[in-house]
């Protein structure tokens, strides 16, 4: 079986079926976490093509030091908080900042649930609004979180693919975990985690 | 409290499975016991499961299938473009590559030719033509200069040995004979020398020096012609020269000049360094 290291060789030499052999490989966690950063099924579709784009393109910069999905998670994170940040600004011309749009959507939330109980519990309503709680986060604590906890990357490679400290990681991470607990306290308390993941 | 907050800090390493076994039972036990701590904890672990246990919203399966359709044509325009660029190298590497090593030598040693003539045309030709001017300059002065230190010379001993003739007591009547051999040989020597001075001062600045030569040059030659010793009537003679050519007037005036050009010439050479700099 061709390791990573070698089909990317091929791949540098402009070998495009070993290039589809990596994607193959790697398009699915690509997607899932352009998705968990994103939010959004359109924006993940975008991101997921444009990363390996841009991996493509520069083939020639990885040096094998780190494994090739670390790599490409680092580009995948890079997408997509570019793109955030374009429409964080989009968003800020619309509310006054994400804060006081967050807080309008949790408020929703809250309205809908006190609305309808057995509705609000239902899986997809509740994923859909516990993603939404995610962007209280800053982007480098989402990206930790998301890394850590969505995708199930060990703190270490983490700290590789974000270039932070292993000390840092786990601060952002455990900061993150605070902030969350406190945005979604207000349901957990009527509702057992149980229900919750059905 | 502060019991707490030991128990606080190990809650990130337990909720992930990484606290050290000891310290595991510890905060067990603590919990157990601190509703607060028990109630933050489960809290933090709740949160934490809603999302580690959040399963992953799954593509769209014709989104997935037709992936690499979707990718290729973009990744074959990247090839395309890498390929011209690499075309656009080689093209430039055969190029060099197929001339002999000598001709790059050859090509190399021209080029820094050039450009040291270039260089030394433009930094240099200004200051060579300043250094050119000087020396002129200073050649043209210097040939002044000595014919006009001669010319000073001359008139200085010229000027003392008129003064001494013209200042001398002829009335008295216990005047002895006086020898004037020396003023004779003095006179003749100057006549002889302002002949050669007159070539020498030509230049049109020295005009009126070589005039002052030529007047004191035909009085000298009285004075190099006397023939009796006793009879003082020459002496008479050489006063009203003296007095009607304005000798003395001449001479002063010839000083002052001297001087004035003196510092001219000073001016204009600092001038020229000025420049230069």
């Amino acid at each position: 079986m061709e390791t990573d290291l070698i089909l990317v060789e091929r791949a540098k030499k402009g070998d495009l079926k070993a290039f589809s052999k990596l994607v193959e490989q790697n398009k699915k966690l690509v997607y899932y976490l352009a998705y968990d950063m994103m939010n959004n099924r359109e924006d993940a579709e975008d991101i997921s093509q444009e990363v390996f784009i841009k991996a493509y393109k520069s083939l020639a910069n990885f040096r094998g030091d780190s494994k090739f999905s670390s790599w490409l998670y680092r580009i995948t994170m890079n997408t997509c908080l570019s793109l955030r940040r374009n429409k964080s600004s989009k968003i800020k011309s619309g509310v006054e900042d994400i804060e006081d749009y967050l807080e309008h959507n949790l408020t929703e939330m809250k309205v809908s649930y006190e609305q309808n109980p057995e509705r609000f519990a239902e899986r997809g309503f509740m994923k859909k609004n516990i993603d939404k709680a995610l962007n209280v986060l800053s982007p480098r604590e989402k990206s930790v979180f998301v890394l850590r906890n969505m995708n199930d990357l060990p703190f270490g490679e983490i700290s590789e693919i974000l270039k932070l400290t292993l000390g840092t990681v786990r601060s952002l991470n455990f900061r993150a975990l605070k902030k969350l607990q406190n945005q979604l306290s207000f349901y957990k308390n009527t509702l057992s985690v149980e229900e919750i993941n059905g | 409290m502060a019991n707490c907050k030991t128990y606080i800090k190990m809650f990130e390493l337990s909720l992930y499975g990484e606290l050290k076994e000891k310290d595991e039972n510890e905060l067990n036990l603590h919990l157990e016991t601190c509703k607060t701590c028990s109630e933050e904890y489960n809290s933090l672990k709740e949160t934490l499961e809603l999302f580690q246990n959040r399963e992953h919203v799954e593509p769209d399966i014709i989104f997935m299938e037709s992936f690499w359709d979707n990718l290729q044509p973009e990744l074959e325009k990247v090839n395309n473009s890498k390929s011209v660029f690499d075309n656009l190298k080689s093209t430039f590497a055969n190029l060099f590559n197929s001339q002999p090593k000598w001709t790059y030598q050859l090509a190399g040693g021209l080029a820094i030719l050039v450009m040291g003539i270039f260089i030394g045309r433009f930094f240099f030709n200004s200051n060579v033509a300043t250094e050119n001017t000087i020396v002129a300059i200073n050649n043209e002065n210097n040939s002044v200069n000595v014919s006009q230190v001669k010319a000073e010379r001359y008139i200085d001993r010229s000027k003392v040995l008129l003064l001494g003739l013209v200042n001398m007591d002829t009335e008295s009547e216990n005047v002895e004979p006086i020898n004037f051999q020396q003023q004779k040989r003095i006179s003749q020597q100057l006549v002889t020398e302002a002949a050669v001075l007159k070539k020498e001062l030509s230049a049109p600045s020295q005009r009126r020096l070589k005039e002052l030569v030529s007047d004191l040059e035909v009085i000298l030659l009285q004075i190099a012609n006397i023939e009796s010793e006793y009879d003082l009537s020459w002496i008479d003679l050489v006063r009203s020269g003296v007095d009607k050519r304005g000798i003395f007037l001449k001479i002063n005036i010839q000083k002052m000049q001297n001087t004035n050009s003196q510092s001219d010439v000073k001016d204009e050479r600092s001038e020229i360094k000025n420049k230069n700099i």
